[in-house]
């Protein structure tokens, strides 16, 4: 398998990229659509073939279509359902599954993370006071309490979608710190990486604080760092975010978001 | 000589069955198998204080909380998939014109679990540490409790269960006698169904009996627990009803329109209280030819 990169990419590439590299093959990951699940499948069709993508309607292990009259809307779309091996439940999938403490990965998105990595999907304003209400938790509250490791989706990555305290905690992190999890007694592993358009961070195993891992090659630290709301914990060595390579910049173009609408590269190819 | 009882009745007759202030579950997950047709019904009905519940919010909830029916939602959050968030729930959450009991999206199978179960709770490892749980301990301290397990000691979060009055199911199939088959994944319909008093099914097809006999393995909902059958072809519309028909994506794109613009009374007047019955929407949202070209292509499924 040759290793050789594309020469151009998308950050909404980089981020399929790196969400997928997080995947080990013969983890079961459970996610929604959009870059969640063009990672996971990107991982499934690359280095980890017995991975196995679960849906919270109860969907196990399709092969999401985006052709033959439009694109895939979302979970409850019949193309996401397409080639499935099996149809059950939602209990299924988020109880006997998920609860029951099999699931390796969870993929989560939501408006903001915070440095504990809790998530807010559920409202902008203040818990008191909201502006106005969003999705809420749906699947995700169940998977940041329950999935052995946590992956959060968040772009564009800036100043208002990383708070020093999210708004609202739907899907807890590490709540307000180290050993907070256990106390209130969450079983799952809690937030492991955030993945956004300019960086993955990870979390710090003392403090539980976010930490950065890997950037953006089209950025700076310092550029990350000002676009979080909260002093991030830089380590001495901070790696590149791998470039797509071929086969997979391939995958992502012809098979699983022909259109671009998750990393963007039809749209980009246009404007260049 | 085994007798098939007849459960048949009308939209308007089965709607009429519904009492100011039921609790009713709904059929769809998002923009899928949404019993539209009964929603409409039930708006033009002008049923009032009704408790809606359903583990992810669907179309049909918008619609109902739009047009004053709703008095309390219980779910597990949800926006209308990619087509755009839910309007008419969103903003009546901001200007508290609805009571809400907000979960996450297991946790509601959980309670109706418990209800179909006939227990009065069910204990759950999710919500721990959250603002959902929080909110919940706040605004419905007789529905929520965090307790230790009596026999390992680790925390639980105990679930009152549901029991809906009503569960209102859009199947593609059914008999006479209510032996409902569904297609496709099946969220928390078995559960939603099981746990309600009654449950009336909406359906694509009725079909005999003999055709349910044999193939059993598709009923998901037997007709010894369904007290209503309906036919409502293209009932889910403009949601999709999976080896039936898409989603309508320009009627879903007119409705977010119209909520958006904040004109849903217009939209409700034209496509809702505008028409006498279904057979009038069906060819108020465009007749046949609409109606053909949403058919599913039997290898997708949509």
């Amino acid at each position: 398998m040759g290793k050789e990169f594309a020469k151009e990419w998308t950050p909404g590439e980089l981020m399929a990229v790196a969400g997928a590299h997080l995947i080990k093959d013969g983890d079961i990951v459970i996610c929604g659509i959009g870059l969640p699940e063009v990672a996971t499948l990107l991982a499934i069709y690359t280095h980890a073939p017995r991975a196995k993508i679960l849906m919270e309607q109860g969907v196990v292990e399709p092969k999401p279509v985006q052709f033959r009259r439009g694109v895939s809307m979302g979970l409850a779309d019949p193309r996401e359902w397409f080639r499935a091996k099996c149809f059950t439940d939602y209990i299924d999938i988020m109880g006997t599954t998920l609860q029951r403490g099999l699931v390796d990965i969870g993929m989560i998105g939501g408006l903001e993370v915070d440095k504990y990595g809790n998530v807010n999907s559920t409202l902008i304003g203040s818990y008191n006071k909201p502006l106005r209400y969003f999705t809420g938790s749906g699947g995700a509250n169940d998977i940041a309490s329950l999935a052995k490791k946590v992956v959060v989706i968040m772009r564009p990555h800036e100043l208002r979608r990383f708070p020093e305290r999210v708004a609202f905690i739907t899907s807890p992190g590490f709540i307000s710190g180290k050993g907070e999890r256990e106390r209130v007694g969450l079983r799952g592993g809690g937030s492991w990486r955030v993945i956004t358009d300019l960086a993955v961070l990870g979390f710090d195993e003392e403090t539980c604080q976010m930490k950065l891992l890997a950037i953006n090659p089209k950025v700076t630290v310092e550029e990350v760092q000002a676009r979080t709301g909260f002093k991030l914990i830089i380590p001495e060595k901070v790696e590149l975010m791998s470039p797509p390579t071929i086969e997979e910049q391939k995958i992502i173009r012809e098979i699983l978001d022909r259109e671009g609408l998750y990393t963007g590269w039809k749209q980009a190819a246009k404007g260049s | 000589m085994s007798v098939v009882e007849d459960k048949l009745k009308t939209m308007e007759e089965a709607v009429k069955t519904i009492r100011d202030g039921d609790h009713i579950a709904v059929s769809g997950f998002a923009s899928t198998r949404n019993a539209m047709a009964f929603a409409h019904e039930l708006i033009r009905q002008k049923k009032r204080d009704l408790t809606i519940s359903v583990c992810i919010a669907t179309l049909e909830t918008d619609m109902l909380v739009g047009a004053g029916c709703v008095k309390k939602l219980i779910y597990g959050g949800g926006r209308l998939d990619r087509f755009g968030p839910f309007w008419n729930i969103d903003r009546a959450k901001v200007e508290n014109r609805i009571l809400v009991e907000e979960y996450s999206g297991l946790c509601i199978c959980l309670k109706y679990l418990a209800g179909a179960l006939g227990i009065p709770y069910i204990p759950s490892k999710s919500l721990l540490g959250s603002d959902i749980l929080r909110r919940l301990q706040e605004t419905a301290p007789d529905q929520i409790k965090v307790t230790e397990c009596p026999f390992t000691g680790e925390k639980l979060v105990l679930l009152r269960a549901l029991e809906p009055d009503v569960a209102v199911i859009h199947a593609q199939v059914v008999d006479r006698e209510g032996n409902a088959w569904i297609y496709g994944p099946l969220f928390e319909t078995k559960e939603k169904a099981r746990a309600a008093k009654r449950v009336i099914i909406t359906a694509e097809e009725i079909v005999d009996t003999e055709i349910i006999r044999n193939d059993p393995e598709r009923t998901v909902i037997p007709g010894y627990r369904v007290d209503t059958v309906v036919y409502a072809p293209f009932g889910a519309h403009p949601t999709s009803c999976y080896k039936y028909y898409d989603y309508d994506l320009e009627h879903i794109q007119l409705y977010l329109e119209a909520c958006e613009k904040g004109e849903f009374e217009k939209y409700l007047k034209e496509y809702v209280l505008g028409v006498d019955n279904h057979w009038e929407y069906l060819e108020k949202i465009g007749g046949a030819k609409k109606l053909f070209s949403l058919k599913a292509d039997p290898y997708y499924g949509y």
